[in-house]
């Protein structure tokens, strides 16, 4: 049997990318945000690639907002990393390391000490609770939106958020005190 | 944070809830001044998480930078230069960045073209009869091939995201695109040392000859692509890949990189 090589998809012109670099970008953020390791965020934006691009083998009507369901399935595939083991990347030790002077974390200490404080909560939230942080307040999808895109009440979300938004608030005004 | 206290009880909860939910508050609501401090603090510190969140995302999705002082890493080792079971390897914290090595996704292209050109052009076309080729007595490929192999291997396998073998289970077109989704149940793991058994990627339709249902074939997919650079079939080529890509693997180890 012949070997075959086969062109890479950026050299062929025809062959399309389900995701633009937008989407790409906020799909490996809402990873990230969710504890999924840098060394496992392109394997992460590949697996929502691959959903897009199965639900066109399926048929099935491409989503309205193609950004917030790369999102949300983002955030859910964040979600299964907790739960099936996969090494999990504490949000607040990655910042760290890119808070050096000259690293990517803008802004001076103050907002490095409160950047490291939000990541730490975020480290501290339940799988859930973070993946509707995040979607809430990183995607940026409404109350509704989140309920419709996960299948679950609306009553659910917000009990979620509250408990979410509460833990966050507490923490961070226990490092407005330290 | 927002500077005021914000009360306990019943008011403070409702205002953080009506904060969160964005809902239109009933009226009056915010002639209570308690309550309207309340909901201002709230929206507040939602704002500050909003911002935070956004800056955090986007610091943690750019790839690492190389650092300043380079570390070397730790290597799992492989006595017998085959894959092993078991936990991943321990990554250090410091990137290894290799002068040579341009830390870009433009350096990866350069090399997997150059590899390309190596092994027969990138048509992915190659002849069924063995004697139009030049082979060896190795029965791999030509001398230059051999060459361009053992040359770019650890730099191909350092900027490998994926490199498996495994058996083609399915292939299906895309509507819509012009490209399938091929799916190979995995028999054997190089990198990462373990995955799951079966991936699926998408390939340009036009590659020829097409893939078939029950394939062997050896899969390398570059960190920053959603096609494969390679993919082998036929026991003789695989054969040869397999050995490069065995060589490649400890050299690798010590590398990192950088590109998307």
């Amino acid at each position: 049997m012949p070997t075959r090589r086969s062109p890479r998809a950026e050299a062929d012109p025809l062959a399309e990318d389900p995701l633009d670099a937008v989407q790409a970008d906020r799909v490996r953020a809402v990873l990230a945000l969710g504890g999924v390791p840098q060394d496992d965020l392109q394997d992460g934006l590949q697996q929502v690639r691959l959903r897009l691009l199965e639900r066109r083998a399926r048929r099935e009507e491409p989503p309205r907002d193609i950004g917030a369901w790369a999102a949300v399935v983002a955030s859910n595939l964040a979600v299964d990393w907790h739960r099936t083991k996969h090494r999990q990347e504490r949000v607040s030790e990655r910042l760290s390391l890119l808070s050096a002077p000259d690293a990517q974390v803008q802004g001076g200490p103050e907002e490095r000490v409160l950047a490291l404080a939000v990541a730490e909560g975020l480290d501290a939230l339940p799988a859930a609770q973070r993946q509707l942080l995040v979607l809430r307040y990183y995607v940026d999808l409404s109350v509704p939106q989140i309920a419709e895109q996960l299948g679950i009440p609306l009553g659910t979300v917000k009990s979620r958020l509250y408990a979410a938004a509460n833990l966050m608030r507490e923490r961070l005004r226990v490092e407005e005190v330290a | 944070m927002a500077d005021h206290e914000s009360g306990t009880g019943d008011a403070a909860a409702d205002a953080l809830r009506a904060a969160i939910t964005d809902e239109p508050l009933p009226d009056g609501a915010l002639e209570d001044e308690e309550f309207a401090a309340d909901h201002r603090a709230a929206l507040a510190d939602v704002a500050v998480l909003r911002e935070q969140l956004k800056m955090i995302g986007a610091a943690l999705a750019e790839p690492e930078a190389p650092p300043g002082d380079p570390a070397p890493r730790r290597s799992a080792g492989r006595p017998d230069g085959t894959p092993g079971k078991g936990s991943r390897r321990p990554r250090a914290r410091r990137a290894f960045a290799v002068g040579t090595m341009i830390a870009t996704a433009l350096a990866g292209v350069v090399v997997g073209m150059s590899w390309l050109v190596a092994r027969g052009g990138g048509d992915g076309v190659s002849s069924s009869d063995a004697s139009s080729s030049k082979q060896d007595a190795d029965g791999g490929a030509t001398d230059s091939e051999k060459a361009g192999g053992a040359r770019n291997g650890p730099i191909r396998i350092a900027c490998a995201r994926i490199v498996v073998e495994g058996t083609v289970v399915r292939v299906e077109g895309a509507p819509g695109t012009r490209q399938d989704l091929v799916t190979v149940d995995v028999d054997r793991y190089y990198k990462p040392e373990e995955g799951k058994g079966e991936i699926t990627f998408p390939m340009a339709m036009d590659a020829h000859p097409p893939l078939r249902r029950g394939d062997q074939a050896l899969v390398v997919i570059s960190g920053g692509a959603a096609t494969p650079d390679i993919l082998t079939t036929g026991e003789r080529e695989i054969a040869y890949d397999r050995a490069w890509i065995l060589k490649a693997l400890p050299e690798a180890d010590g590398l990192r990189c950088t590109g998307r």
